[in-house]
């Protein structure tokens, strides 16, 4: 198999697919809730490439299209040259979008993985996940701009593209979530599969206008907001230096007791705003802290999708 | 403000621990990496201004609070008279502290800086004030290694007030005891015990500690008042013979007032002269530590015993009158009084009951049986708090007889034209053999020279019209020496003489006599005009006839002079009888003759204790006073003051030479030697002594001599002369009562011998110089010792007593303080004869009344002390020993700081729940974000299963 053969030359990437994970995903499978348009047919891929049963259009023969593809039907009728296409039959194209802005550097003592890394961890668990039924996966990084943008695909290699991909990625320092995810709501082929894993760390109204964007390109939406379990609790005692990790504002030097109330309240009214939002847009909110390992949040996420 | 443990003031650094505390907080946060940057500004933003308030505010109060305790532990005071108001010092020393503490939390740099370089500038001002508060202190209290202090006990009566099982003497005692005890070393003690009159019981100050305590311990006390002003005199002596730099007056005493001489600011300014005066420049500080005054006394006290007759014979009863009072504040029944008289005991008499303030008389009558000095003695069982003043002693000399000379003026006229012979009579009514009280001897006037006068008690001159000069100056002397002088002016006197006649004290006569008046129908002595102790028999009594005797003449006068008494009138108004005193003696002046010339009055029943009562009163000046006040040490005055001393010589350096005093220079040898034993001719006298000038202005001295005579006043001859019967001396200026250093030498050659010194007054009056007018010391020398012997005192210890003649005239004195009670004392042989030849005569120093009536020092007497001396009042032995190293007391603050910082303390509690109220700090805000849902076991167990066949295969 794919992954024994990625597995026996062990290239540095693929630690971001670690057998645990490997193995708990082994069962599972994803299922799209959005059938639009009523073509998709589960995980199953078509055995004839780039054919497809259902007729979509004609279009003009250019130079260079694959004589095969030509309607010789009409040619005889009516002497043009026109190209017979069809409904790509491939089921999920899936776009992990992966935040790797500044904030999701922040790790926290709770659990092992910054926000980041568990992006990392989740973005190439996903993709296999994909992958592995046939579906195409692509990725997207981002910090306060486009980084990098893979088109989804549904090859076997893809996993281990998306996973040398993620390897490289290092995280950046500014963000402007909103903003960018404008630009890859709109960079994204309609109707795809998008995951946003990202601390959406912005102003809520700038996410929510972006998710909204996503809605409008006809995107199935699913958002892992990933969080810190320091970030939920905000367990200091003592004075704190913080330091932020994005850069935009200078050191603050606070008494922590002091503003955790206040913080804390703003915290949540956040995560209300963006849950509320994707239950209006239909989107699957995935709040997950860094503390969970990755395989019990997707294995809980699927869980909760299968149902 | 002061602090009495300044070293725990470095506990002020402990204001930095919330400082240091927050800092640590500060500096310890460790950077942190944060992704949630946005919320937290959004929070602080909001809240920045309101949470540095709140850290100022706390940081504040926690700064304040560590301060106050720690000034209050080092204990502050208030110094007495602080010239820097802790009002003022100690808020301006907090308000640093507080601008201190605070300036850490600020977060703006600039206002942090200013802040904190301000409170550093107000807390170095702060200690300057303390600084300067304590140097202006260390001044009045300068401290250094050898002190002297001298301690003044008050050994008065009321200090043997009980309270609590133990009087406040012995309570005095003790505390001074614990004093030398703890004293820090160096300390030189002197030891006053003061009463009456006050005892230095220590030599010179004594620095080993054993023996001030021996000396501590012996301290009796003495009773009396308590003479705190001669007391601190005597102290202050004591310190300057210290060699102490610094010196101090500690008082163990009750602040009775009496003593204290509070009404007199002149002895007080007196005393701060002597102080500021000490050797060094040292001034002492007063160190009073006061016994608070009882709220309640019980207390009745004897306050005086009176006899109706200044003179005491044993011929007939006396009144002794004993006056009771209750001076305490409370109801007392006093018990039996106990009278004693010599060895006999009177019957005991009680007392019902007495309230505050009240005061009884008891009275006994007793007809003394032996002659001589005696004491009555009372002791009245009183029931109260205070007995020392339910004893009471009172010596009576009784006379065995009283001499009376008359000078007969009419001596060659009939018996009933003579009062001599009338008023001889009535004193001794009984044949001549037989011996009376009263005494009379009759001279001619003719007959009257100076040596006449002897041993007398009484002189009557009864109607003799003039007197021999010299004769005159001695009878003024005689009565300035405490004689009785009885002038009888009837018509052969001649009233210009008398009118001038003067002598050491002024005019001798208390009136001007004028012309003789012979009212037709004659004259009453009118009895509602009697005024007079000795008339009081006559007053009012009834059977007394005194009024009834018709009087044919009597003698005008005028002008009655300052002091004198018209003690009776005739019924037309004029005076009938004049009296007054003069020096220690008495005059008395009846303006008619008391013969059958004038009138029916020595016909009279009244007559005879008329002559008896005026007798006994002119001789009263005479007896030597057995009882005196309580003063520096008891003493008694004899008679016969006055005189120089004179020193005999031979010219020829033949035998010893003779020393006594004489009271004028007025001799006639003639051709006798002036002693018995020494030679007749060819010797020589130089007298010596003060003369104290009379009156001020120009005086000429008048010699009459044979042979040589020099006299100096001064140093300076005035008058030289040889065998000069007569000279004068050229006028020289004296100014009254300044003595002036007498001399005068005197030479005989042979033949006759005489020599007398007059002068001429400024007011044209030429006399032999009195004998009160010298006295026979000179500049340098205070008195000459006639005598000595020795006493026994109240106490039983035996005292030395010595006779001198100096300014005060003839003395007894005992020595040591007046101790008041009885004393034995033994009399010199040198002064036997002016006691009458007793070898022993009792003597009483009366116990002063006023002691019994306690009242306490006031806040103007402390403010007259305070003008004088740096006075302190303390409350106890810590105290006296802080004042004496020179460490502060005064009123102490620390409490009024424990109770601010128990305050703080919960402000600061509620002020940080407040604080952590407001920021919610305590709210458990839960943020809801990773759902738990529920998920199928069959999902999950088909997940573990795939994960346990993956382990399986690793």
């Amino acid at each position: 198999m794919a992954e024994d053969a990625d597995r026996l030359k062990m290239p540095e990437c693929m630690r971001l697919l670690a057998p645990e994970v490997v193995g708990s995903l082994r069962r599972l499978e994803w299922l799209s809730r959005s059938r639009k348009q009523g073509t998709l047919t589960g995980r199953h891929s078509s055995p004839d490439k780039g054919v497809s049963v259902e007729f979509a259009e004609h279009r003009e023969y250019t130079l260079g299209d694959d004589l095969r593809n030509l309607d010789w039907r009409v040619m005889a009728k009516s002497d043009r040259n026109v190209i017979k296409q069809y409904i790509e039959e491939t089921n999920l194209r899936a776009t992990m979008v992966l935040d790797v802005s500044g904030s999701m550097n922040f790790k926290g003592e709770e659990s092992e993985l910054s926000k980041f890394e568990y992006g990392q961890y989740l973005a190439a668990a996903l993709s296999y996940l994909f992958i592995k039924q046939g579906d195409a996966s692509g990725l997207v990084t981002f910090d306060d701009t486009l980084r990098t943008s893979m088109r989804a695909e549904n090859r076997p290699s893809q996993v281990r593209r998306i996973c040398e991909e993620l390897h490289e990625t290092k995280p950046g320092k500014e963000t402007g979530v909103g903003k960018v995810l404008n630009e890859v709501a709109e960079r994204i082929p309609r109707r795809g599969l998008v995951i946003i894993i990202s601390d959406l760390f912005d102003e809520p109204e700038q996410i929510v206008e972006a998710l909204h964007h996503f809605d409008y390109r006809q995107h199935e939406l699913v958002v892992f907001h990933l969080l810190a379990e320091e970030e939920l609790s905000f367990p200091f005692q003592t004075f704190q230096r913080f330091h932020d990790l994005e850069g935009v504002e200078e050191m603050l030097r606070i008494d922590p007791q002091a503003v955790r109330a206040a913080y804390l309240k703003k915290l949540k009214e956040f995560i209300a705003s963006i849950e509320s939002v994707c239950g209006t847009l239909r989107a699957d909110y995935v709040p997950v802290t860094t503390k969970t390992p990755v395989s019990e949040a997707l294995v809980r996420y699927l869980g909760r999708r299968k149902r | 403000m002061l602090f009495r443990n300044p070293v725990l003031l470095a506990g002020l650094v402990g204001v930095l621990i919330p400082v240091i505390l927050h800092l640590i907080r500060r500096q310890a946060a460790k950077p942190y990496d944060w992704g949630a940057m946005r919320f937290l500004f959004d929070t602080v933003a909001a809240r920045r201004r309101r949470m540095e308030w709140e850290d100022f505010l706390l940081m504040i109060a926690r700064c304040l609070l560590i301060a106050l305790i720690v000034l209050a532990v080092a204990r502050p005071f208030v110094p007495p008279n602080s010239g820097i108001p802790w009002l003022f010092v100690l808020p301006l020393g907090l308000f640093g502290v507080a601008a201190f503490g605070g300036s850490f939390v600020l977060s703006s740099v600039k206002g942090k800086w200013v802040m904190r370089g301000s409170a550093i500038l107000i807390l170095l001002a702060a200690g300057f004030l303390i600084l300067k508060e304590k140097n202006l202190n260390l001044e009045r209290y300068q401290t250094s290694e050898r002190r002297d202090v001298a301690i003044v006990i008050d050994g008065s009566t009321s200090m043997l007030l009980r309270k609590d099982g133990k009087t406040i003497f012995e309570r005095a005692v003790e505390e001074a005891r614990d004093f030398v005890k703890g004293a820090p070393k160096g300390t030189a003690f002197s030891i006053v015990l003061g009463g009456p009159a006050p005892e230095l019981k220590t030599g010179t100050p004594l620095t080993h500690r054993a023996d001030v305590l021996e000396v501590l311990e012996q301290l009796e006390p003495v009773g009396g008042a308590f003479r705190a002003h001669d007391a601190l005199g005597v102290a202050t002596l004591s310190l300057a013979e210290g060699r102490g730099s610094s010196r101090d007056l500690v008082v163990f005493t009750d602040l009775q007032r009496i003593g204290w001489q509070f009404d007199s600011t002149t002895s007080w300014a007196n005393l701060g002269d002597a102080w500021e005066g000490l050797p060094d420049g040292a001034k002492p500080r007063l160190l009073l530590r006061s016994f608070a005054p009882p709220e309640k006394l019980r207390n009745v006290s004897i306050t005086g015993i009176e006899l109706s007759r200044d003179v005491v014979g044993t011929d007939r009863e006396v009144a002794i009158r004993i006056s009771i009072e209750n001076t305490g504040t409370e109801v007392v029944t006093p018990g039996l009084m106990k009278v004693t008289v010599g060895e006999n005991e009177l019957e005991p008499k009680g007392l019902g009951q007495m309230a505050s303030g009240e005061s009884s008389v008891l009275d006994y009558r007793y007809q003394f049986s032996e002659t001589g000095p005696q004491v009555i003695k009372v002791i009245l069982d009183g029931n109260d708090d205070l007995s020392g003043d339910d004893i009471a002693e009172k010596a009576v000399w009784v006379k065995k007889t009283l001499p009376v000379l008359i000078v007969e003026g009419n001596a060659g006229a009939s018996f009933f034209q003579r009062a001599g012979g009338y008023l001889s009579l009535a004193l001794a009514p009984v044949s001549e053999k037989e011996e009376t009280f009263v005494d009379p001897r009759v001279i001619d006037a003719a007959a009257l020279t100076r040596e006449e006068i002897e041993d007398d008690a009484v002189i009557v001159l009864a109607d003799v019209t003039r007197l021999p000069a010299s004769a005159a100056t001695r009878i003024a002397d005689f009565v300035i020496n405490g004689g009785g002088l009885w002038v009888v002016a009837g018509p052969k006197l001649d009233p210009s003489y008398y009118n001038s006649w003067r002598g050491g004290d002024g005019k001798v006569m208390p009136l001007n006599l004028g012309e003789m008046r012979l009212p037709e129908k004659g004259v009453q002595a009118a009895p509602g005009t009697f005024d007079h102790p000795a008339l009081s028999l006559f007053k009012d009594e009834v059977g007394q006839d005194l009024g009834e005797a018709v009087i044919e003449g009597y003698r005008k006068s005028s002008n009655l002079v300052e002091g004198a008494l018209a003690a009776a009138r005739y019924s037309d108004g004029e005076i009938f009888l004049a009296t007054r005193n003069y020096g220690n003696g008495r005059v008395f002046v009846t303006t008619t003759s008391l013969d059958a010339r004038m009138g029916s009055l020595p016909a009279r029943p009244s007559f005879v204790p008329f002559v008896h009562e005026m007798t006994n009163w002119l001789a009263g000046g005479q007896a030597v006073n057995l009882n005196v006040r309580a003063s520096w040490s008891p003493a008694l005055s004899l008679p016969g003051g006055g005189g120089l001393k004179a020193e005999y010589r031979s010219l020829e350096n033949r035998g010893e030479g003779l020393s006594r005093i004489d009271p004028a220079i007025d001799f006639n040898w003639e051709s006798r030697a002036p002693e018995k034993g020494f030679p007749a001719d060819r010797f020589g006298v130089t007298w010596t002594g003060s003369l104290i000038p009379p009156a001020s202005g120009e005086y000429v001295f008048e010699v009459t001599v044979d042979d040589k005579f020099q006299l100096k006043l001064d140093d300076e001859i005035v008058y030289e002369g040889e065998e000069a019967v007569q000279g004068r001396s050229s006028k020289v200026e004296l100014l009254a009562g300044k003595p002036v250093v007498f001399s005068a030498s005197y030479e005989e050659e042979w033949g006759g011998a005489w020599v007398t010194l007059s002068w001429e007054r400024p007011d044209g009056i030429k006399e032999v110089i009195p004998a009160s007018v010298f006295i026979p010391v000179g500049q340098d020398e205070s008195r000459v010792i006639l005598g000595d012997s020795s006493a026994k005192d109240p106490m039983g210890d035996e005292r030395n007593v010595a006779a001198s003649l100096g300014r005060r005239g003839k003395l007894l004195e005992v020595d040591g303080s007046a101790i008041p009670g009885e004393y034995l004392v033994g009399i010199p042989d040198a002064v036997q004869d002016l006691m009458l030849g007793e070898k022993e005569v009792p003597l009483v120093v009366e116990r002063e009344g006023d002691e019994s009536r306690l009242e306490f020092w006031n806040d103007d007497d402390r403010k007259l002390v305070g003008r004088e001396i740096s006075l302190i009042e303390v409350k106890s032995i810590k105290d006296i020993l802080a004042a004496l190293r020179g460490e502060g007391f005064g009123q102490e603050i620390w409490k009024i700081l424990a109770i601010a910082a128990l305050i703080l303390f919960f402000l600061e509690g509620v002020l940080a729940r407040w604080v952590s109220k407001s920021r919610e700090a305590g709210e458990e805000v839960k943020v809801d974000f990773e759902q738990r849902d529920e998920i199928p076991d069959s999902f999950l167990r088909s997940a573990a299963k795939t994960k346990g066949l993956k382990g399986g295969e690793a």
